[in-house]
């Protein structure tokens, strides 16, 4: 961020007067209006081919310099956001105070901040503090957001930001609260799609090669097939359908392989073992086995799960 | 070793050995090395005993003995003992691979420690003509038996190497036994002073091979539950490839030329694992369990890897463990730090999917039972900010491996404690159907009619019938519940021999 | 329990109810009065039990193969000691089960010969290995020091016994190299008075004999 900062001022003398770079400015100001969470190089690469990195690069820098964007990091890459008109309010309406608190919110972006963070970055008293934060939220410059990680805290963002699905925890939540249920039977569902899949093997006639490869089934046709049934309230993505399938994964039902075509597929399996032994005895699962001595309360002879496995 | 683990060797010692040979082994699982005065002094034992369960202890090969500058002195091998949990299943993969004769022969050596050929046979062949098994007895047949053992070598010479310095270069010894088959079948026609003249020859188990027969069970029918029977088939071929070129226990085999497994399996008759061999080869090499690994530039060789075959059968295991104590979420979160190796709670509960406070739950409770192992990990940020920790879930593998073998001993040590005194709370009904049976043999023998043999029956009242057998199913079923923990026990341990 | 003595002021450890996973406010589960259960409800039971006709027959073999163990000599029993009657007729009884019964059973080339229930003293000559020789003779000179031992602190022993036995020592002593070799067969009778009387004699002093035994 620095190091492109300074370089910025002597590549301006070269911008300044050729005519193709600003229709260029203007393309990516309006795609940074269009996107409020911000763009990245990524996004401008994917909307914008055909321009050199070069001069991307040097688009952007004064764009930057000239206070057109705020530039973030977000998971390893930069964000630039363009700047919030609202902010030429604040700096009427509000003493320093006010405008130290906003500009820390600001800076959390859509993932907000928690207010024992924003004291400690402003080193304001509580009790001013949470004054500040509630004239802040009255005019509406800022909102506090319930978080769904860290046991719902409250976090603090711009008011007019969507808040991260970090925050809100996407699809899964519906409040703030975890929807376990609906996760639960999208995984069965999943499952039941794949083992039908997998019972396919059995007529494929065409070698063990093809009968495995009839029991595969992209993310994508798994995704089809739990719209179609319209369990879901919500719309799901192909992502948040990947999120169940992975649980598969965990849950050692289901296995995941990458495509040649770099599709994720999906196959249920058969578990390499039997269910062991040991677990087929009281002892196996005893909740009490640490305790469990030839003398004293617990002891093998008097164990009451043995007695009662053994009627 | 552990104190469980002695006490479950002692427990099975004195199943099947008596409280003398259990006290004179228990002395020396505490004191590893030492000679037969210090055993004396300690157990209290009178001096002809100890000398004699010591007999019994050395010729069962659980004990072995070495000069050192303080005498002679005798230790213990446990892992002999826990053998004896699995000789059962020794004697009936016997059975399968080389019929009913074999396996009663290899019950006679189990039962002597060592033994000679000529011995051996007669014994066997008394045992088939009482037992109502149906089977000849025929001292030819017994004698090819045993060579078929020799042959298997499931049974080797036992040379006079007990002791321990010994013992490390000892190689095992198939030349088949030779013995006056003529004099055997005198002798047990009763002629006392007809030689077969193999004395001094002995013959013991050899546990190696049929440990690793078990091993290859396991990986077999690990791959026929994955894939299917065929592919089954062909890891069992491969194995036996793999035997015929790479040393017992290297972690893997030698490569095997594609050409020799398509011998091999021409040989059997498995029509449609000739017709697709290429195709299961591919199967079983890509499958993520990595019991097979295609080697060479031309890529026509391949390689079982028995070290990886255990690894991912013991994850199979604890993953199947973890989940039958603490359920399929916990199971879930189990194999998840496995996949990810180091990973935060916070992100725990966004991929298991699971709600936080359960997943907090889950992964503390398996972290309290050693199933996970917590890393802290503190990274300075930039410069005055204040040190963040973060704390990274992750398994060591071995360590719960080891976990396990321990809740292993305990669960069998418990069990046999149980069925212990099941038999002895029970004794005296147990005992008194001891004493009709050998009446009502004794009385069949003497031709007794019918109505003397429903007289004895008619000692024992209905209720005490019943009760009976219901102490016999209890025993039955700690007894079988035994014989499955031993499998897990059995499984784990062949991980840590890799490992 | 714990925590407690620790006492006033702050506790040791500062974790704040948020971070056990409770929102501010939220109502705390309430405080555990009962102690816990010697076993608690099963919250997970294990998995049945399937008895194949396999298991059963592996069944059939464990037990077998442990009565068999039991009932046969394999397992060593305690000696009955009848001490204030009969003793005469108990030591002849020791004698039959005892000195009789494992020492034929064992081939004596291949086990340590102090554990022959008696040292036999014979002339058999048999030639061995020389190395094999030398860590015999070591066992034997190691017995029978012991022996000595044991049998001067013998107080109560009658004085032929002791005569007769330490005649038959100064007998071994010469024989000594040539002992490996013992057959059983022969064994039979010859030592005889020997055998009967260090057997019925010899178990309750030997405990307290070897308690200052050889000191290593």
């Amino acid at each position: 961020m620095e190091t492109e900062a300074g370089t910025s001022k002597e590549q301006n003398a070269i911008n300044t007067d050729t005519n193709p770079f600003e229709i260029i400015e203007q393309k990516i100001l309006a795609l940074a209006q269009a996107r409020p969470k911000g763009i990245t190089d990524k996004d401008l690469i994917i909307e914008m081919p055909e321009l050199p990195v070069k001069e991307r690069a040097q688009i952007i820098n004064k764009l930057l310099s000239q206070g057109h964007f705020d530039l973030f990091k977000q998971s390893g890459s930069l964000l630039y956001r363009l700047k919030d008109p609202s902010k030429a309010k604040i700096a009427k309406g509000a003493d320093n105070e006010e405008k130290i608190v906003y500009s820390i919110i600001e800076e959390a972006g859509n993932k907000g901040i928690w207010i024992r963070d924003i004291r400690f970055k402003s080193n304001l008293m509580p009790t001013q503090l949470s004054k500040i934060l509630k004239s802040l939220e009255i005019k509406k410059f800022i909102k506090a957001v319930k978080s769904v990680a860290a046991s719902k805290k409250k976090v603090y963002m711009l008011y007019n930001l969507e808040p991260d699905t970090s925050v809100t925890g996407g699809a899964w939540y519906q409040d703030q609260d975890f929807e376990a249920e609906f996760v639960d039977v999208l995984n069965q569902q999943c499952y039941r799609f794949l083992e039908k899949k997998r019972e396919q093997m059995n007529s494929c006639r065409g070698g063990p090669i093809m009968a495995r490869n009839v029991t595969f089934a992209s993310s994508k046709e798994v995704w089809k097939f739990i719209s179609d049934l319209g369990i879901s309230k919500v719309k799901l993505s192909v992502e948040d359908l990947e999120m169940i399938l992975n649980t598969l994964v965990y849950d050692g039902k289901v296995e995941r392989t990458l495509s040649s075509d770099g599709s994720i597929l999906y196959r249920a399996i058969e578990p390499l073992l039997d269910s062991p032994g040991l677990i087929k005895s009281t002892c196996g699962v005893c909740p009490v086995r640490k305790h469990c001595y030839d003398i004293g309360d617990v002891t093998p002879t008097k164990c009451q799960y043995i007695t009662e496995w053994l009627e | 070793m552990s104190v469980i683990c002695r006490k479950l060797c002692s427990s099975i010692l004195s199943e099947h050995f008596g409280q003398i040979v259990q006290r004179v082994a228990e002395d020396l699982f505490k004191h590893d090395a030492r000679p037969l005065e210090l055993i004396c002094c300690t157990t209290h034992l009178p001096l002809t005993k100890i000398k004699e369960a010591l007999c019994v202890l050395i010729k069962h090969g659980f004990v072995v003995y070495g000069q050192t500058e303080r005498g002679l002195e005798y230790s213990l091998i446990h892992q002999n003992i826990l053998l004896i949990l699995r000789y059962p299943k020794y004697m009936f993969f016997v059975k399968t691979m080389c019929g009913d004769e074999s396996e009663m022969i290899l019950e006679e050596v189990l039962m002597s420690g060592y033994i000679t050929a000529s011995e051996v046979i007669t014994k066997t062949y008394k045992k088939i003509e009482q037992s109502p098994s149906g089977l000849q007895p025929s001292v030819p047949v017994l004698k090819e038996k045993f060579e078929l053992l020799v042959k298997n070598q499931f049974l080797t010479r036992s040379l006079c190497t007990d002791t321990v310095e010994e013992k490390t270069n000892e190689k095992p010894d198939f030349t088949l036994p030779d013995f006056n088959l003529a004099a055997v079948i005198k002798k047990i026609e009763g002629d006392n002073n007809s030689d077969p003249g193999d004395s001094k020859i002995y013959w013991k188990v050899n546990f190696d091979r049929l440990i690793q027969d078990l091993r290859d069970q396991i990986i077999v029918s690990a791959i026929s539950r994955r894939l299917d029977e065929n592919a089954g088939e062909l890891m069992r071929q491969l194995l036996f490839l793999m035997y015929l070129r790479t040393a017992s226990w290297a972690h893997t085999s030698n490569p095997i030329p594609l050409t020799e497994i398509k011998e091999a399996v021409k040989k059997i008759n498995y029509p449609l694992l000739a017709h697709h061999l290429d195709q299961y080869l591919h199967l079983i090499e890509e499958d993520s369990s990595q019991f097979l690994k295609r080697v060479g530039e031309s890529g026509g060789h391949f390689c079982v890897n028995m070290k990886e075959a255990f690894e991912q059968l013991a994850w199979a295991t604890l993953e199947n463990i973890v989940t039958e104590r603490f359920g399929s979420k916990a199971a879930r979160i189990f194999r998840l730090v496995r996949d990810k190796k180091y990973i935060e709670q916070e992100q725990i509960q966004q991929l298991a999917m699971i709600p936080a406070k359960e997943a907090k739950h889950l992964t503390y409770t398996l972290l309290q039972e050693n199933y996970l192992q917590i890393q802290e990990i503190k990274k300075s940020g930039v410069s005055a900010a204040p040190i963040k920790t973060f704390f990274l879930f992750h398994i060591d593998l071995n360590l719960v491996v080891y976990m396990e073998v321990q809740h292993c001993y305990q669960a069998l040590y418990n069990i046999m404690q149980r069925r212990e005194y099941e038999i002895s709370s029970n004794k005296r009904m147990i005992d008194k159907q001891l004493r009709m049976q050998t009446l009502t043999t004794n009385l069949k023998e003497h031709g007794a009619t019918e109505e003397q043999l429903a007289e004895i029956a008619d000692l024992m009242t209905p209720s005490e019938k019943q009760q009976l057998e219901k102490v016999q199913n209890t025993i039955k079923k700690l007894g079988i519940t035994e014989l499955q923990i031993d499998d897990t026990l059995f499984l784990l341990t062949m991980y840590l021999r890799y490992h | 329990m714990a925590g407690r003595g620790r006492g006033r002021g702050k506790p040791s450890m500062s974790i704040s109810t948020e971070q056990l996973g409770f929102a501010k406010g939220e109502t705390l589960p309430p405080p555990v009065l009962q102690p816990p259960l010697k076993y608690p409800l099963l919250e997970y039971k294990p998995l049945p039990l399937n008895i194949t006709t396999e298991l059963s027959y592996l069944f059939e073999l464990k037990k077998g193969y442990a009565e068999y163990m039991r009932e046969s000599p394999n397992n060593v029993l305690p000696v009955v000691v009848k001490k204030d009657i009969e003793r005469y007729s108990d030591r002849y009884q020791d004698l039959i089960t005892d000195k009789s019964s494992y020492e034929i059973r064992y081939d004596w080339n291949r086990m340590p010969i102090e554990l022959k229930p008696q040292l036999r003293k014979r002339k058999e000559q048999t030639v061995e290995s020389p190395k094999k020789k030398q860590k015999n003779i070591d066992v034997e000179l190691k017995l029978q020091e012991l022996e000595k031992k044991e049998n001067s602190q013998q107080s109560d022993v009658e004085e032929e016994e002791k005569e007769e036995e330490e005649t038959e020592e100064k007998d071994d002593e010469q024989v000594e190299e040539e002992e490996e070799e013992l057959d059983e067969e022969m064994d039979e009778g010859t030592d005889y008075a020997n055998n009967y009387f260090d057997n019925g004699e010899g178990y309750d002093d030997e405990d307290d004999n070897l308690d200052d035994g050889p000191i290593y």
